[in-house]
């Protein structure tokens, strides 16, 4: 058999063991065809579930092993890798977990995950804006450091998350009515998370948007009202620079 | 190119503190590619530490210079921008293919001896030493099965291949002996069909014996057998710079370190009675 077709029965053997593959192959002096190709079949599922084992700890811990074992393997049955990068292999678990809180959970953990090796950008630092003229700062966009993401949570997933890593414990799963805005990014190069109140989080999606900083004040006149908006504004403004949030201005 | 000589040691994340307190006695690590084809973060400012103190080799699993699919040339290209940070001493990876139709199966799967995937290959390793503009150095793997299809042994197919796309050669030591066991072939003669001045790397590493099979899992000391081979292969190829490898249930460094300086004795030892 010529290389190619050779490569696809192979491949196709790996993902469901059968007959036409053991043709091509020779008996060893003690496994036979059948047995050896074995070894790729189930290398092949051991290597993606520890993969995803160590993507996902928390999410393990708290569905157990054999169960996480049984959903990993659903997941490898469902999803062939297209990544050279098994990094990037097991981004949709969450999917196969549906909305409950553990779906959160893997996401949450993914977020993590992603933080923890996310593009390095220098930081926006409050030296950097202590120059700057009064009048220029209504049309001061910011942008934010590539580790930052948002995400809209209905359960207590951080809360699951934290007890399996820090205490290896298993919490209750609670789900919410509404989704709670919560965020995710790195300093230096610790992943953080924190949940964000409701100005915060509208803030930060506007500014992602790229609106500036006179249109951020000015929405958050929503919450702290007139006479509170731009002071509000200069105190996310002092957290976003202190926590590492921000990259310098262009 | 520059170049490395001594004993190295694959380069774990469990062991990045312990190397930048301890400056351990090492002359080079192996760093694996993929680790570090990540946008950024702590793994390659723990590789660019290291690489401040040490010279590093690269070493990746993602190539896939057998497949029948065209060069990923993203990858190439981001294993490019990788040796452009970390300068290192050269890039290697394995001879095998890792999936077909754009599917990743993340092994290191076993390629026929034939003339056809010779001359694939080949045309592979010179397309992507164009682009990387150095010149590659390609492991042998442990092999489970082998096809009904070769016409030439593992050794003849590495021969053929350094001269026909001028690539070097990883000698894995440990795989010669899982394959060899395998398939029933004398590690010797492999040894000696190999192009000596091609062989620019070795790595020592342990294995599972599961009775019928030997599977290379990286996992435990290297045995005494493979120590044996190790001799066989410094007598026809000279001070060849060596590396323990080891990917599963890592010990601590200083358990590694002994295997390092085991490897440095029997080296010496050898390197000596044959001069």
């Amino acid at each position: 058999m010529r290389l190619a077709p050779l490569q696809r029965a192979f491949q196709r053997h790996v993902y469901r063991p059968g007959a036409p593959m053991a043709r091509q192959v020779a008996a060893g002096p003690r496994a036979d065809a059948g047995r050896r190709l074995d070894v790729y079949a189930s290398a092949y599922r051991a290597r993606l579930v520890e993969a995803l084992a160590e993507d996902y700890p928390a999410l393990r811990l708290q569905l157990g092993e054999r169960r996480f074992d049984g959903l990993a393997r659903e997941f490898i049955a469902a999803q062939p890798s297209t990544f050279r990068n098994l990094r990037w292999y097991g981004a949709d678990l969450a999917r196969l977990l549906g909305s409950a809180p553990l779906a959160e959970l893997a996401r949450f953990e993914w977020a993590l995950g992603l933080a923890f090796d996310a593009a390095d950008a220098p930081l926006l630092r409050g030296a950097d804006l202590a120059g700057i003229p009064p009048a220029r700062w209504p049309r001061l966009r910011f942008r934010l450091h590539p580790s930052v993401q948002r995400l809209a949570l209905r359960s207590n997933a951080p809360d699951l998350w934290r007890a399996a890593i820090r205490e290896k414990k298993r919490a209750a799963p609670k789900g919410r009515r509404r989704a709670a805005p919560w965020l995710v990014w790195r300093k230096g190069f610790e992943p953080f998370y924190r949940k964000l109140a409701a100005d915060e989080a509208w803030a930060l999606e506007a500014l992602a948007r790229g609106r500036d900083f006179a249109a951020l004040c000015s929405g958050l006149r929503r919450w702290a009202g007139e006479a509170g908006a731009a002071q509000r504004g200069a105190q996310l403004l002092r957290n976003w620079l202190a926590q590492g949030l921000l990259c310098p201005l262009r | 190119m520059s170049t490395i000589s001594g004993f190295g040691l694959g380069l774990r994340p469990r062991h990045y503190q312990a190397i930048l307190r301890e400056r351990p006695r090492l002359d080079w690590f192996e760093a694996l590619s993929e680790n570090y084809m990540v946008p950024g973060g702590r793994p390659l400012d723990y590789l660019t530490r290291i690489r401040a103190r040490y010279p590093v080799v690269l070493h990746g699993v993602s190539l896939s210079i057998g497949s029948a699919d065209p060069l990923d040339r993203a990858y190439l290209k981001a294993l490019k921008a990788l040796a452009t940070r970390i300068e290192p001493a050269w890039i290697s990876d394995h001879l095998c293919w890792t999936g077909v139709g754009g599917k990743n199966l993340h092994d290191l799967m076993p390629l026929p001896y034939t003339e056809e995937a010779l001359k694939h290959v080949a045309r592979r390793v010179r397309a992507v030493q164009d682009f990387l503009g150095r010149r590659i150095v390609l492991e042998n793997v442990s092999t489970y099965v082998e096809y009904r299809a070769s016409v030439m042994s593992e050794w003849q197919f590495l021969a053929a291949l350094c001269a026909e796309a001028d690539c070097d050669l990883l000698l894995d030591v440990n795989n010669v002996y899982v394959s060899a066991f395998n398939h029933g072939f004398d590690t010797l003669e492999f040894l000696d069909g190999l192009p000596g001045a091609r062989v620019r790397q070795i790595h020592l590493a342990g294995h599972d014996h599961s009775g019928d099979l030997i599977i290379d899992t990286h996992d435990a000391r290297v045995i005494g057998p493979v120590w044996d081979l190790y001799r066989e292969a410094l007598r026809r190829f000279g001070p060849v710079p060596t590396m323990i490898e080891r990917d599963a249930r890592i010990p601590p460094l200083a358990v590694l370190m002994r295997e390092v300086r085991h490897a440095r004795a029997v080296a010496s030892s050898t390197l000596r009675k044959a001069a």
